[in-house]
Formats: C-alpha cells, structure tokens, sequence
C-alpha cells in the first residue's frame, strides 16, 4: 500500500505537474471568492484547454482547482454574508455574526485552518478507500439514502435554536419551495404557475441569496457604521488557529462526517456541511451558535473540504459526480483519455493515487495564500456601509444572475430577500428553511425509488434501523437541548444583553 | 470564458483543414449571391471577420453533456470561423426558455448559434407547453448522434436479448430508472413492443445513479449511452459481471438496424423476430422508431435560425464539415460521442426534417401521448424532460 503511494508522490512532484496544480489552485481561489461562481464554472472554462495534456497534467490542475473553491469561498460568506458556493452557507450562521463582533481575521483564519485539516483527512479517507471503495457504495441503496436524508431532516430541531415552531414551519417551507419545478419522479411540473423559469426549481444560490445576504446589507445599511460594528478589528490569525487546534475532535468528527456524505452518490454536495453544522451544534457546552461560535465555523468547513476526497471516490471508481463540480471533471478526464470507471484501479493505479497528494497539496497551497491575503481582505469590514453595500448588492445580484442568466433570478431575489429580511426581524430561524430545501428533491426520490423497487419491505433492511435509531437518538437529545435553550432565551430576553457584549472565543 | 483564435497553427491536418475552410468560403461567397450580402460580407468576402464575436448558446449548466461537447466544438469553430467565441449557458426552463429567445427575440445575424439537445427536440413533437418554436426554425449546421446499450447481470435470468420479452422471460423484470419522459421512453416502449411484464422505479437522478441501483441489484437490466457505456459497463462486461443484451440500433431510411458501433450486438426489431416470429409492426414500434431518430441519431444539434444570412449558414456548415474531418476532434469527442462520426450537410437536414414530419398530430405521437397517460399517469401538457 505504500509502493504506489511513494510512486504516485513523485508523479505528483514532478516540476512540470507543479506548475499545473499551482495553476489550478490560483484559479479555484479567485472562482471561490466570487460569489455565484464555483468550482463548475471554474472548471468548465478549463475544458478546453485540457485536452492534449498528458494526464496527470490535466488532472493536478483540475483538481487543484476543484479542491480549492471550498476554501476561499468562505472570504464572501464569512466577511459579508454573501454564500459564496454551496459549500459555505452554514458558515455565514456563526462566521458573520463573529465579523461582525470585528474577529474577521479569527474567523478566516480558523476556517482555512479547518479546511486544510478537514481537506488532509479527507485525502486520507480517500486514500484507504479506493481499494475499499466498491463494496461500502454498493450497500447504499435507495432506502439507506432515504434515511440519511431523514437523518440530516432531523436537525431542523436543533438548528432552529429556540424557536422549534418557527423552525418546523421554515422547515416545511423549504420543503415546499424544493418541490417547485420539474418533480424528480415524474416528467411533471409543479408549483410553476405556467412561469418557464420556474420549470427548473428555485436555483438555490439564489434562495441562499435572498435569505441570508440580502437582510443582512438591508439591515447594514439602516444600522450605518461598517461589518465590524465598531471599526475595529479585534481578531488575529493566531486566535483562529488556536481555536481549530481546541476544537481538533470537532476538526475530525465533521470532517468525517463530510467524507462520508460526500462519498455517498445522490445526496448532494452541501449536505455534508449542513449535517458536519447541525452535529457540532447540539454540543451543551457553552452553546453560542448562531450568535457567533468558532465552532459553528469549524466544522462545516472542515466537513466541506473533507467532502471533496469522499466525492472523489464515487467520481474516479463508478463513474458517477459526487457532487457538481466532479461531473465536469468527469467530463475533463475522459478528454484527457482516461476511462473513470471500474477499470481506472487496474489501468491508472498511480494517477489514482496521485489525486490523493494532489488534493494534499493544493489544500497546503490554498491555506497559505488565502491566510496570507486575509490580512488584506478582513479591512473591507471596516469599510463604512454607504460605501461598501452598492458594491456588494452588485455582486449580490450577478450572483443571483449566473444561477439561470434569466431576469427571474432577480425577481426572485428581491422576494426572498423581503421573506428572508421579515424572517430576520421576526427572529425566525432561516437555516431550517435552506436545510428542507436542499434536501426536499432528493428525499422525496429515495423515498419513491425505494418503495417502488422494495414495497414496504425496505423498512426492515438492518442498514436502515441502524440509522432510525441515529436519527432516534439526536432527536431526543435534540428536543433535551431545545428545552434548555428555551429556558435561556426566556431569559436572555428578560435580561435584554447588549448584542455585542462577550467575545466569541470559546 | 472566452476562447480567442489562436494565431499558432494546432496539431494536425492544418493544410486538409484550410483547404475545407477555403472551399467553404468559396462556397460561401457563390451561394449567398444578391447584395445584401455584398454588404454584410466583408473585404474578404467572408461573412466572419477576424475579430467578431460570436455566442455559443447552451440551453443547459454548465458541465453536462451538452455544456461539455460544446465547449470542445467551440476552440475549434473559433479557429474555422476566424472568430471570438463566447460560450454563454442559459439553463433556464429545462432548456426551453434558451431556444424560444434564440428563435424570437435574438437577431439572426448570424453572430448566435444554438447548441441543442434532445431536450429541445421532444417538446416540440410531443407537443409541450411553453414551446415556442418549430423545427423548421432552424437552420441545423450538424448533428452529433450517441448509440446505447442495453445490459443485464451475467448471474442473473435475463442473459439472452429474447428473455427480456414477454413470451420468454422467465420472471418479471425490475428495472430502474429515469422519469419517463426523453430519451428515457425508448427503452419504456421496447418493453411495451415486447410486452414484457417490468416493474419500474423511475426516480433517478441520471443514468449514473440508475446503473448504480443497477449495481446494487435493485434492477435486472440498466442501458446506458455508448460513451457511458464503454467507460463504466465495457470492463464489467469483461470481468464477466455483466453481460450486453442489444444496442439501440439506428434508423436508416426506414428501418431499424444494428448500430455499427456495435456489429455484434442484434437490434431491437432483430430481438422481435426472434421472439414473436414475425417483423415489429404497430403504434410502439413506430413511437419507438421516432423517438430514436429525436434522440439518438440528432442527440445534439448546432443551428443558426432558419431566417439568419444565408452566408453565415453556409460557413457554419463547412466550418462544422471541416471539423468533423478533424481527428484531432475525432480523439477529443470521442468520450462524448463514443466513436459515432458527425451527421453533416444533407444528412443532418435529412434527420431534422424526420423529426419535423413526426408532429404532434401523428398517429403514433398520439398513441404515445395516450400510452403514457394510461401506463405512467403522465400529461404531456405538464411534461417535463
């Protein structure tokens, strides 16, 4: 086990093959930080380009990119509420209320380091997996998906920190808005009013869009000042750092949790790091999530760059995108001439395992330059808001607009951004309504494909108690924690604590 | 996303290349004739000029099948055509929004061109809500084709092409797969023509997660696309796990033949004989016949509108002669297309117009409107693909 991985290092380190990956991983950061944009469209601009080059060429510099965009798309999400990709809309929940605190540089800085820990056990995962790989995706079926589905439903509770009516509802909500458009069991349209645009469903960059980014410059700009609510910066890299280092179990648990999500086919990219967000925060130690908690921080990134090693095994061995931006590095391989599929173990050993120090390496290379440069970017928060928010409502709306090029995309925005800023001033959660979203299309396909192919007889399968007693078990604790946070928030809003007050560092 | 003409020649058969290109032009500059276009043509008396830009349109995201082919063709026309090209994705509407505004609303000048798929081309026969446009808006420049397999488990009942028909098949067969609207009918109504007894769970997301399912023995038999097919079935074929029951076929003339990707694998109305003694006749097999030509042999498409200069649909075409000649293009399409060559000049028109004649008022159009409601509970006013 360790020949081919020696062997695949020199490939990798190769001068040549460098160059490519470095080329790739300065792409991914710059497509991660512009919101809207992410490793899909990073990657099918690359396309062209690809063919001719000697495999592992292409390979280091697609997956450097691909790697990378989960890293510095947190710049946007963190920073100014703004979701990047898919793959940081938890962030914002406890990463902005944190800048907001001024501890941008902690934030950025706990969230790099987190990814690169996160990314490095995902390499690891991946590593081990590939000879393992076939056997654990094949016990997955229908109904086992339907459960983690149910699973990662489950913690609409505990994401909607007090307010679990509220929360529920929002939940349904986004049930609902999934469903619009084409339903994913029948060749039929729902919800559509005869608009063509909403044929498609809700794009959901510009559901996470109009949530969270708009109320936030809408209540910036009434609140005046600038991010960092006194102009100050308070935080430092070191802070981040130490904090990651702290929570390192945390690193680790979500981490895994996002290798695993990521490795299974069919459940979507940014569940893992909803699920690796949901988990941390039912922790009853000092439980500051949502208000500005480093660990709400840590662990979907961790579990986001994570992912990207288990996605890469469905990716390489079946042939099969586990998540958006791996369908078009499909696509890139086989320009390449490689045949990603059952084959590529016999026939390509070394390129396989070189993806592994690939990922390795572009996540090291990510985390340094984006650390460098966080000292620069973290003093767009001190900007005062009149000038600062028309630049952001600009990038904003393109953002929303690269979704469908179609001026629904803006239409949409605006009234989510007015449900999302309502919900804000009613202390609803929003998170639930973005978890149920994500997860209405591929729930109600499981539940369908399950039933269809085993009758009722799928409840039964070992696998799928297994995890109904998971799911069991964070409900209860769950509902134990809710009653909990009730009793504080009573009291808290008794009391009336100025916002600010109390740092975020745990 | 812009891809620029390279001044440096690339690899390959450049003097062939240039010859075409040249000849085109030729063509070009005789056929357009009038003087209009002594107008728009340029000193050169071609009508793209160095310099221009021109959109590419993909009706789909970025990084699917489609979005992936085109961006291969773009480099390539933008070195044929002399031009800037600017890959543009407007996924709105399952693809259907991006063609109504090319049709309506852009200017055929010449400067926009279409990339379409099959899911452009089955809205408008079956008669779809929301369409706006008729085949013969268009002016196709060339067609790109896919072929298909069907196969089942070597362990399993089904390892001979006839036991997947009904008076053979020793059990019923489970099958898995897409909602069934596009390309996924074709394989609904061969089992509806071999009226074969199938339970179907038709859910997934994409033909990767149906041969998934397939893997994982929820279903007995999955097809996929060449391409797919050769990348994730061939070596399983190999290791003796899976085994290949038919192709596709193709449509020539009138009749359902092999696909020659695949010599060795019998057709569907072969399969028939064997089991039924007789040729296919009837509704599904006619729906069957049409539905292949709308989404096999013109699976993709690239068009200007029928009313743009007639110069610009003249280079476009030899522009796209000139690259289905290219073996450079040949290795680098070969994923996408599986070794299947281009469909050019009359053949491309022949398809297109095959597809024009099935109308919404067909009788067989009308029998699978009808079978779908009654098997599958499904309106095709609310069709999605």
């Amino acid at each position: 086990m360790i020949e081919p991985a020696l062997e695949a290092l020199s490939l990798t380190l190769r001068p040549d093959t460098l160059i490519f990956l470095v080329l790739g991983v300065l792409l991914g950061i710059v497509v991660g930080i512009l919101p809207g944009l992410g490793g899909v469209v990073g990657l099918s601009v690359l396309l062209p380009f690809v063919y001719g080059m000697e495999p592992a060429q292409g390979m280091a510099m697609m997956l450097g990119l691909a790697a990378v965009t989960n890293t510095s798309d947190v710049f946007p999400s963190a920073l100014m509420g703004v979701p990047g990709a898919s793959s940081a809309q938890a962030t914002i929940l406890d990463g902005y209320p944190l800048t907001r605190q001024g501890k941008g540089l902690t934030v950025l800085a706990a969230s790099f380091s987190a990814s690169l820990a996160g990314g490095l056990i995902g390499a690891f995962v991946l590593y081990f997996c590939i000879f393992a790989a076939r056997p654990i995706i094949l016990t997955f079926g229908s109904p086992e998906l339907f459960m983690l589905i149910l699973l990662g439903l489950s913690m609409v509770g505990v994401l909607s920190r007090g307010a679990t009516r509220a929360g529920l509802l929002a939940a349904f909500i986004g049930l609902i808005l999934g469903a619009v458009g084409a339903a994913p069991t029948a060749p039929e349209y729902r919800f559509t009013f005869d608009q063509l645009y909403l044929f498609d469903g809700i794009p959901l960059a510009v559901l996470a869009l109009g949530l969270f980014a708009v109320p936030e410059i809408v209540d910036l700009l009434v609140e005046g000042g600038s991010i960092a609510e006194r102009g100050e910066l308070r935080g430092s890299r070191k802070e981040g750092i130490l904090a990651v280092w702290t929570h390192r179990w945390l690193v680790v648990r979500s981490a895994i949790v996002g290798t695993f999500i990521g490795f299974l086919p069919g459940l979507g990219s940014s569940v893992g790091h909803w699920m690796a967000y949901g988990l941390a925060s039912q922790t009853r130690k000092d439980n500051k999530f949502g208000k500005g908690d480093i660990r709400g921080v840590i662990a979907p990134d961790s579990a986001s760059n994570a992912g990207d090693g288990g996605a890469l095994v469905p990716t390489l061995l079946f042939g099969i995108p586990g998540s958006g931006s791996f369908a078009v590095l499909l696509g890139g391989m086989t320009l390449l001439g490689l045949q990603p599929g059952p084959s590529m173990l016999n026939d390509d050993l070394p390129l396989v395992v070189s993806t592994v120090w690939t990922l390795t390496l572009a996540n090291v290379l990510a985390t340094l330059v984006c650390l460098g440069a966080s000292m620069y970017v973290v003093k767009l928060t001190q900007v005062p808001a009149q000038k600062l928010a028309p630049f952001v409502l600009v990038i904003i709306v393109v953002a929303a607009y690269q979704s469908s090029r179609h001026w629904g995309d803006i239409l949409t925005l605006l009234v989510l951004g007015t449900i999302g800023w309502i919900m804000k001033q009613l202390n609803w959660p929003r998170a639930p309504l973005l978890v149920g979203f994500v997860l209405s299309v591929p729930a109600e396909r499981y539940l369908w494909t399950s039933t269809a192919t085993f009758g009722a007889s799928w409840l039964t399968d070992p696998l799928v108690i297994v995890i109904g007693v998971v799911i069991a078990i964070v409900l209860l604790s769950g509902t134990m924690l809710q009653r909990k946070m009730e009793e504080t928030t009573q009291v808290a809003s008794r009391v009336e604590e100025p916002r600010s007050s109390g740092g975020a560092s745990t | 996303m812009t891809v620029r003409r390279s001044r440096k020649t690339r690899r390959g058969s450049v003097p062939v290349v240039g010859l075409v290109a040249a000849f085109g032009l030729l063509l070009a500059a005789c056929g357009s004739g009038g003087s209009s276009a002594e107008q728009e043509n340029g000193e050169n008396g071609a009508f793209y000029q160095e310099g221009d830009r021109v959109e590419v349109v993909v009706p789909f995201s970025p990084g699917g099948g489609t979005d992936t082919l085109a961006r291969i063709v773009a480099p390539h026309l933008a070195e044929e055509l002399g031009v800037e090209i600017v890959v543009q994705n407007k996924p709105a509407g399952g693809g259907v929004v991006a063609v109504n505004e090319f049709i309506n609303q852009t200017e055929p000048d010449g400067k926009t061109i279409l990339f379409s798929s099959s899911s452009n081309h089955i809205p408008p026969i079956v008669g779809q809500t929301g369409v706006e446009y008729a085949f013969d808006d268009f002016a196709p420049a060339a067609g790109f084709p896919i072929g298909g397999v069907i196969y089942s488990h070597a362990d399993s009942e089904f390892t001979e092409p006839e036991d997947i028909t009904g008076p053979n098949q020793p059990e019923q067969i489970n099958y898995s797969g897409q909602p069934p609207a596009g390309g996924e009918l074709r394989i609904l109504l061969m089992f509806e023509m071999y009226e074969a007894d199938i339970n179907t769970a038709l859910g997934f997301e994409g033909r990767g997660d149906a041969r998934l399912a397939w893997e994982q023995g929820e279903a007995d038999i999955s097809y996929d696309t060449t391409p797919a097919y050769l990348a994730d079935v061939a070596p399983l074929v190999e290791s003796g796990e899976a085994v290949p029951l038919m192709s596709f076929g193709t449509v020539e003339g009138d009749e359902l033949v092999r696909d020659p990707v695949f010599p060795d694998l019998p057709s569907p109305a072969e399969v028939y004989e064997n089991a039924f003694g007789e040729e296919p006749s009837g509704d599904a097999f006619e729906a069957y016949k049409a539905l292949s030509v709308a989404t096999l042999a013109m699976n993709k498409g690239i068009h200007l509108q029928a009313d743009a200069p007639e110069a610009a649909q003249e280079e476009l075409a030899a522009a796209m002669e000139a690259i289905g000649a290219s073996e450079e293009f040949e290795k680098q399409a070969e994923a996408e297309l599986g070794g299947t060559p281009l469909l050019l000049g009359p053949d491309v028109e022949n398809a297109w117009n095959a597809m024009a004649e099935v109308d919404s008022e067909s009788s067989e159009v009308q029998w699978l409107i009808d079978w779908l409601a009654e098997t599958y509970d499904v309106s095709v006013d609310e069709m999605s693909d």
